[in-house]
């Protein structure tokens, strides 16, 4: 036979180190295990490049100081390999399957998960959501589940955060966590993952603690229009009512909060209270709802939409 | 070739995992037909059998015989024998870990699935081990959401209620629903419409009243461009027009371009954008602000100001704020507290 394919060694250095009772020093693994170069140089070379393979797999090799010439030895130890036991009862276990495949997740690894735990689906299952995927989101879960604070550039800025949690809304995700650089003791702050600049960086496991109870989704839960961060901290805000037609009553309610509905009608159209700090951002939420939408009051804002909309009809004439 | 011979450029490590799931299955089944194997692990068989041979040339130092891995591999069948190291699967990657949290978090989401059923108590035994617990999936559940996958899943015909884009655009339509899937956070109705006479997706959450017509669906396919991951799909009346805006307002329609924008001198930036419906665009130039234009295409650049006059009919025309109602704007001091930055 030829000299086997790295597909081989990789398996081959797999089974061995998860093998050894006791680490192996690279000398020892060349030695036996089938593949690698017998020149030390190629053989340091080739290992590394196994080694970071493997870890990128998600199967990491410890390094452990041994007695002896080489220092260092190396092995797979089970805790890190292994799978825990997760005792699923065969329903859940299909249960599982089903949403693997039922979730189309862009570009994710769904299908590695469902060959991991061996289980094979219906074959054909009706797509019930499709979520975008990104590069960053295993990583981000990870950090957060670790507990290794993140720092990656974001708005030009670069961040360092203690991830609590990624949600998914609105059709985007979001990490949310504690940004170190901002203010003294760091603030709360929601980061949407697609706008991350950079491939983020993972620090040192376990550097700090979740707050009790912490709910990432309630946290993300903003009240919109306020007043900009890099604004004044007390700041005037408005009270503003509006009425939203059926067809966009449910986006509005699911932006303002069921807090702020105070009435429906029969048509479906709502009647929604609630706070506006940042007028601007208000008015361009209100005239890209066009005509769905009505500011009952104020009547200083009524009339700012009303300027805005009477602006836009003169400045490019409107229909003829 | 085999799959053995096969050079680096495929990814030994994606070969790799999954390889070692197919042994972790083997170990724990002992033998298996190769087609259901293939199947299972998404192979061709030619190339399963192959990385089974491989496979087989693999165990412990000094790979004596009786240090191989235990497979005997013919065209329909395989057999394991051992493969103890192997008996439990290797730990999820980051990846896979959240691909798991996200597809069980989705699901649950959907109300109606399973709410209390097995995925959720699978949930809550990876919960622990896995983090799933620091995932959350938000998929805003409308009214007739499981009426609809119901309809879909059985190929019924339905009459539906809708509320269209603007004003006066209510429709009740004959449809054949084919499915109903969340697309960038919202549900979608993708039907053949009898009063378009072509495939249509609605909004779910427009979507006011469903009427079962006990009529099964004619069989058709669904076109590919519904199978896709956008929730926009244009068909025959989509048209890409060239938006001109201030910079700052980008993330407003980031999702929308389809390529990158590129800067004009007067400082503002140019992106492309697909539309199917000159109302939406109207809305979209209205809310991007007084410095945003259509450039193009001509017969689109009074968009806006067409949404404009439609909007200022609701103010010019009787209000439906209740009469007399003058009741003055109230000034606080002090906004609540921001939970979080932008």
């Amino acid at each position: 036979m030829s000299r086997p394919s790295r597909l081989e060694r990789i398996t081959n250095l797999v089974l061995a180190l998860l093998d050894a009772s006791r680490p192996m020093s690279l000398r020892e693994i060349g030695g036996a295990v089938a593949g690698y170069p017998s020149a030390s140089g190629a053989l340091r070379q080739a290992f590394e490049r196994d080694k970071r393979t493997l870890r990128d797999n998600g199967i990491p090799i410890s390094v452990e100081r041994i007695d002896g010439d080489d220092q260092v030895g190396y092995r797979i130890l089970p805790e890190q390999y292994y799978l825990p036991e997760l005792n699923l009862t065969p329903e859940e276990e299909a249960a599982l399957s089903f949403a693997l495949l039922a979730v189309r997740l862009e570009g994710g690894a769904g299908r590695d998960v469902l060959h991991k735990l061996g289980a094979r689906g219906p074959s054909d299952v009706a797509p019930v959501a499709v979520l975008p995927s990104l590069p960053a989101l295993g990583l981000l879960q990870q950090a957060v589940l670790d507990r290794a604070p993140i720092s990656f550039a974001y708005h030009g800025r670069e961040r360092r955060v203690d991830g609590y949690g990624l949600v998914f809304r609105g059709g985007s995700w979001y990490l949310v966590g504690r940004d170190a650089n901002v203010g003294g003791s760091g603030g709360l702050r929601r980061f949407r993952v697609d706008r991350i600049e950079n491939i983020p960086v993972a620090g040192r496991p376990g550097s700090y603690e979740r707050p009790e109870g912490f709910d990432a989704a309630t946290e993300l839960r903003y009240v919109p229009f306020q007043p900009s961060v890099s604004g004044p901290l007390e700041s005037e805000s408005t009270e503003v009512e509006i009425s939203v037609d059926a067809r966009a009553a449910e986006g509005a309610i699911a932006l303002v909060s069921a807090e702020a509905v105070r009435g429906r009608d029969d048509d479906g159209s709502v009647r929604l209270v609630f706070a506006v700090g940042d007028e601007e951002a208000f008015y361009s939420w209100v005239l890209g709802l066009g005509d769905a939408v009505e500011v009952l009051a104020p009547d200083e804002m009524r009339r700012g939409v009303v300027g805005r909309l009477e602006a836009e009809a003169r400045r490019t004439g409107g229909p003829k | 070739m085999t799959a053995g011979d096969l050079p680096d450029l495929v990814d030994a490590g994606a070969r790799l995992r999954r390889l070692l799931a197919v042994l972790t299955h083997l170990a724990r089944v002992g033998e298996s037909s190769i087609g259901d194997l293939a199947a299972r692990f998404g192979y061709g068989k030619r190339e399963l059998v192959a990385e089974l041979e491989l496979a087989a040339c693999c165990g412990l130092p000094p790979y004596t015989p009786d240090a191989l891995l235990e497979l005997i591999v013919d065209d329909d069948r395989v057999i394991a024998f051992g493969l103890d190291a192997l008996r439990r699967p290797a730990r999820l990657t980051p990846d896979e870990g959240f691909a798991l949290a996200a597809a069980a978090r989705a699901m649950l989401a959907v109300a109606g699935v399973e709410a209390s059923g097995p995925l959720a108590s699978a949930v809550g035994k990876l919960g622990r081990a896995l983090g799933l617990e620091r995932v959350t999936v938000e998929l805003e559940v409308p009214g007739h959401l499981d009426e609809l996958r119901q309809v879909a899943a059985t190929g019924e015909a339905i009459e539906i209620d809708y509320l269209g884009a603007k004003r006066g655009d209510e429709t009740t339509r004959r449809v054949e629903p084919y499915a109903v899937v969340a697309r960038e956070g919202l549900f979608y109705l993708d039907a053949f419409c009898d009063l378009a006479g072509d495939w249509r997706r609605f909004q779910v959450r427009r979507i006011t009243g469903v009427r079962r017509l006990g009529e099964p669906v004619t069989p058709r396919s669904l076109p590919a461009e519904l199978g896709g991951t956008r929730a926009f799909v244009g068909g025959a009346r989509a048209r890409t027009a060239h938006l001109a805006f201030d910079p700052s307002r980008y993330a407003l329609v980031d999702r929308l371009v389809a390529a990158p924008p590129t800067s004009l001198a007067d400082g503002r930036v140019v992106a492309p954008i697909e539309v199917a419906d000159e109302y939406f665009l109207g809305c979209l130039v209205l809310r991007l602000g007084p410095s945003a234009e259509v450039l193009d295409p001509p017969e689109l650049a009074a968009a806006a100001a067409r949404v404009a006059h439609r909007a200022l009919t609701r103010y010019q025309a009787e209000s439906s704020r209740p009469p007399g109602d003058d009741r003055d704007h109230r000034r606080r001091r002090g906004a609540r507290p921001r939970p979080g930055g932008r």
